[in-house]
C-alpha cells in the first residue's frame, strides 16, 4: 500500500546551555494508511518531538516529512495542519473558553475539509466519547482529566483528517474507557482508512497496534 | 474568528470590566484634563483680547455740586475723534457704548411686581429700565469679562449698527413671551409725546448673578436691554443715524482691541500723536469717571462750562494691562497646571496602555498554539487575539471619552465658574483696581454687574466686585485627534510586538510545555 506519511533521513536537535541534544538523526520511517502505529520508547527519548514533527507543528533540522511523496514544507506547515492531520495532545489543549460542543464545531470551523452537518456531527462524536448530553455543554473546567481527553479526541475525529496523532491518549483513562478508545482507533485505521500514530508507554496498547515503531538509538525501528 | 473572540472576551469578562473600567476612568480623567485646558486658554484668550489687548479712550468728565443736586459736566467723543482712534491697521475691532432709559407700552417689566411696591423711589411713572447701546456686544465687557452669555440668537455687531434690534434677558423674554425675530415695544419714558419704536429681537442672554437688591427699578442685569445705536437714534427721535459708526455723540468711552498685546505700546504711542491727550491711565480704575472740576471752571454757568468743555476736550487713554494680568493670573495657573496634569496623564496612561496590551497578549500564547495546530493560519490566529485585545480597550476609549466630555465638561464648568471665583475672589479682593469697577463704555457710572449706579464719585457705593469671564466648555479637537493617535500608536507597538511573535510561533514549543 502507499505510504501516507514518510520520515526521509529525519534530523531534530535542540540546544541546551552549550550542549546540543540529538533526538533523531537521520531516521526513516514510512506510514501506511488504514494502519494503527504506536510509538514507544524510554522517557525522554523524543517520541513527542516525533509526533510534533509528523504534525507540522516544528521544523526538521535536517531531513524531510513527506506527506503522500510531498514534502511539508511544500504544501505548507498551515495547510497541511488544517486540512491532512489531526492531533490530540497530552495535555488536551482545548480551548478554555468554549464548552466541549464549541472545541469540537471550532475545529470543523477551522477546516477547510467539507463536513456537513457540523453540530450534529459534534454532538454523535461526543456522545461516542462517552459524554452526555449535559456535559458537552458544561464548561471544560468542570471535566474531569479523562472527560476532557475524551473531547480532544473527539475533536480531533471531527475534521476528517487523514492521519491521527495521538500522544499518550490513554494516558487519563481508566481500564474500560482506554480500551474503548484503542478500539475506536482501529476502527478509524481499519475500517475508516486512516494512518493512526499513537504515542504511548501502555504495553497493553502498543499490544494491539497493528505496528510497533520503537525509537532507539535516535533513530525509528519499525516493528 | 470572530464569534470565537467574542466568546473569549465573555469568558474573561471579569478581566475584561476590570481593564475597561481601568482605562475607561484613565481617559476620561485625560480627556477631562484636556478639556480643562482647552476651556482656561479659551477663557485667558477672551480675557486677553477683552483687557490685555485693549485700549480705551476717554472723554474727560467732571461732577459738580449744582443747583437740584449733583451734577455732571460730560466730555463726550466726537465721530472724528472716534473714527480716528478706531482706524489703525492694528486694531483688530472696537467697541463703544452709550445708554438709555427705556419703558415698554406693551411689555411688563422682569420685576413688574416688585416696581408696583417701590415706585416711589422712581423718578419714573412707568416701569423703566436702562437701556445699553454697545456698537458691539460679543466685544463688550458685559458679555466677555462680567458673564452675560447669548443663549439664543445672535449679538448686535458691526453688522447691524443700522439695525433696529435689541437683546433681552431670558427672563424678560419668558415674561412676555417674546422669541427670537419677535417685535419688542420701547420708548422714552419722559418723552411723553415720543412715539414706541419696534425693535426686532435679534437675541437673548443669560445675566449673571448679583447681589444687588430686587426693586424693579431697572438696575439688575437681567433688566437691561442691549439695542444697537440706530435703535437709539430711532427711539430718541433722531431723524439721521448715519454717524452712529463712530460715535453716538453722547459716548465717553471707545475701545479698542489691538491684534497683539505687544501693539499696545506702539500703539498708544501714535495715538499720542494724532489727538490730544491729557493722560495714559495703566490701571483703568484708579481713575475716577467723573473728576471734580477744575479751578479754571469757577464763577461760569453751567452753559459756559458746557461749552469751554465742547471747545477744548480733554481725553485719557486707559490700558487694561495690569487688570489683565490680575484676573488672568488664576486662570493662567489652571491653565499650566491643568496642561501640566494632561502632559504626564498622557505619558502615564500611554505606557500603562503599552504594558497592559503586550501582557493581554503575552498570556494568549498557548491559546494561539492551539488555533495553529488545528490548522487555524497565524494571520487569522493573530486577528482574533488583536480582536480581544482592541475590543475592549476600543469600549475603554468611547467610554472614557464620553465620561471626559460630559462629565468632565460639567466639572470643568465648576470649575472655571465656580472655584475660579473663589480664587479670584482671593486674588482681586484686596486690589483696589476693583473696588469701583465699572464698564468702560457707560457715560455713567454704571455697574453692569451689581447694578450700582451713581453719577457722582462721591455717592459711589464701594462694592468689591469679581470678574468671572464666562466659562464656555472647549475640546480642542486637534488635541484629542493626537491623543487618540497615540493612544492607537502605543497599543498597536505593544501589541504589535506580541503579534509578530505569535505569528513566528512554533507550536510545538507552547503545547508540549517546552516552553
Amino acid at each position: 500500500m502507499a505510504q501516507i506519511l514518510q520520515f526521509q533521513e529525519l534530523t531534530y536537535f535542540y540546544q541546551s546551555g552549550s550542549q546540543k541534544v540529538s533526538i533523531l538523526e537521520e531516521a526513516d520511517c514510512a506510514f501506511e494508511p488504514g494502519k494503527l502505529y504506536t510509538i514507544v520508547g524510554p522517557s525522554g527519548s523524543g517520541k513527542t518531538t516525533t509526533l510534533t514533527l509528523a504534525g507540522a507543528l516544528e521544523s526538521p533540522k535536517g531531513g524531510r516529512v513527506l506527506f503522500q511523496g510531498k514534502d511539508l514544507k511544500d504544501i505548507g506547515y498551515t495547510n497541511y495542519r488544517n486540512r491532512h492531520v489531526a492531533i490530540v495532545f497530552q495535555a488536551y489543549n482545548l480551548l478554555e473558553y468554549l464548552n466541549p460542543l464549541q472545541n469540537v464545531l471550532a475545529a470543523m470551523e477551522i477546516t477547510k475539509n467539507e463536513i456537513p452537518n457540523k453540530k450534529q456531527r459534534a454532538e454523535e462524536l461526543l456522545l461516542r466519547m462517552g459524554l452526555t448530553k449535559d456535559q458537552i455543554h458544561r464548561r471544560i473546567q468542570k471535566l474531569s482529566g479523562g472527560e476532557q481527553q475524551r473531547v480532544a479526541i473527539a475533536r480531533a475525529l471531527a475534521t476528517n483528517a487523514d492521519i491521527i496523532l495521538a500522544d499518550e491518549p490513554t494516558g487519563n483513562l481508566d481500564g474500560d474507557t482506554a480500551q474503548g478508545i484503542i478500539e475506536l482507533f482501529q476502527e478509524l485505521a481499519h475500517q475508516d482508512g486512516k494512518c493512526v500514530i499513537a504515542v504511548t508507554h501502555s504495553q497493553d496498547f502498543a499490544a494491539q497496534a497493528d505496528v510497533v515503531v520503537k525509537l532507539q538509538n535516535h533513530r525509528l525501528l519499525a516493528g | 474568528m470572530l464569534k470565537r473572540a467574542l466568546r473569549s472576551l465573555l469568558y474573561h469578562w471579569k478581566k475584561n470590566v476590570m481593564i475597561l473600567l481601568l482605562f475607561a476612568a484613565l481617559f476620561a480623567v485625560a480627556v477631562g484634563s484636556l478639556c480643562l485646558y482647552a476651556t482656561t486658554q479659551s477663557q485667558v484668550d477672551r480675557l486677553q483680547t477683552a483687557l490685555g489687548n485693549a485700549v480705551t479712550l476717554k472723554g474727560v468728565g467732571y461732577s459738580y455740586k449744582g443747583s437740584g443736586g449733583s451734577r455732571m459736566l460730560a466730555g463726550h467723543l466726537s465721530p472724528e475723534v472716534v473714527e480716528t482712534f478706531v482706524t489703525d491697521p492694528r486694531v483688530q475691532a472696537y467697541n463703544f457704548a452709550d445708554y438709555l432709559y427705556l419703558s415698554f407700552p406693551e411689555a411688563e417689566g422682569v420685576y413688574q411686581e416688585a416696581w408696583e411696591e417701590n415706585k416711589s423711589g422712581s423718578m419714573f411713572t412707568t416701569y423703566t429700565t436702562m437701556g445699553y447701546v454697545p456698537v458691539d456686544t460679543s466685544l463688550d465687557q458685559t458679555f466677555t469679562v462680567y458673564g452675560f452669555q447669548l443663549v439664543e440668537g445672535e449679538h448686535l455687531t458691526g453688522a447691524t449698527l443700522y439695525e433696529k434690534a435689541c437683546l433681552i434677558s431670558e427672563q424678560f423674554a419668558q415674561r412676555n413671551g417674546l422669541s427670537v425675530g419677535d417685535d419688542l415695544q420701547v420708548k422714552v419714558p419722559f418723552l411723553a409725546e415720543a412715539e414706541p419704536v419696534a425693535l426686532r429681537v435679534q437675541g437673548i442672554f443669560s445675566a449673571p448673578e448679583t447681589q444687588y437688591q430686587i426693586t424693579g427699578l431697572g438696575n439688575r442685569p437681567e433688566e437691561l436691554v442691549f439695542l444697537t445705536p440706530q435703535a437709539m437714534c430711532a427711539v430718541e427721535g433722531r431723524e439721521d443715524g448715519r454717524e452712529v459708526a463712530y460715535s453716538m455723540g453722547t459716548s465717553r468711552f471707545a475701545t479698542v482691541y489691538l491684534s497683539s498685546e505687544e501693539d499696545v505700546d506702539s500703539f498708544v504711542k501714535d495715538v499720542q500723536e494724532k489727538i490730544a491727550i491729557r493722560q495714559v491711565w495703566e490701571e483703568h480704575y484708579a481713575s475716577p469717571t467723573l473728576e471734580p472740576i477744575p479751578q479754571e471752571y469757577a464763577g461760569m454757568d453751567e452753559i459756559e462750562a458746557l461749552t469751554l468743555l465742547e471747545e477744548q476736550p480733554q481725553y485719557d487713554l486707559v490700558l487694561d494691562r495690569e487688570w489683565f494680568s490680575m484676573v488672568g493670573a488664576p486662570l493662567l495657573r489652571v491653565r499650566d497646571l491643568s496642561g501640566l496634569i494632561a502632559a504626564l496623564l498622557t505619558g502615564a496612561i500611554l505606557l500603562v496602555l503599552g504594558l497592559v496590551t503586550a501582557l493581554l497578549l503575552l498570556g494568549r500564547r498557548r491559546e494561539a498554539g492551539i488555533l495553529l495546530s488545528l490548522g487555524e493560519s497565524r494571520g487569522k490566529t493573530a486577528a482574533q487575539l488583536a480582536v480581544e485585545v482592541f475590543l475592549p480597550l476600543a469600549l475603554a476609549l468611547a467610554l472614557g471619552l464620553g465620561l471626559g466630555v460630559t462629565a468632565g465638561g460639567n466639572l470643568v464648568e465648576q470649575l472655571c465658574s465656580g472655584v475660579y471665583q473663589q480664587s479670584a475672589a482671593i486674588s482681586q479682593g484686596e486690589n483696589d483696581l476693583v473696588t469701583h469697577a465699572h464698564t468702560a463704555q457707560n457715560k455713567m457710572s454704571r455697574d453692569i454687574y451689581t447694578g450700582t449706579y451713581a453719577d457722582d464719585l462721591l455717592e459711589r457705593v464701594g462694592e468689591r466686585i469679581l470678574v468671572v469671564p464666562p466659562a464656555q466648555v472647549q475640546l480642542d479637537r486637534q488635541a484629542l485627534g493626537i491623543y487618540l493617535g497615540l493612544a492607537l500608536l502605543v497599543c498597536l507597538v505593544g501589541a504589535g510586538a506580541q503579534i509578530v511573535s505569535v505569528l513566528r510561533l512554533q507550536p510545538a514549543r507552547v503545547l508540549t510545555g517546552k516552553e
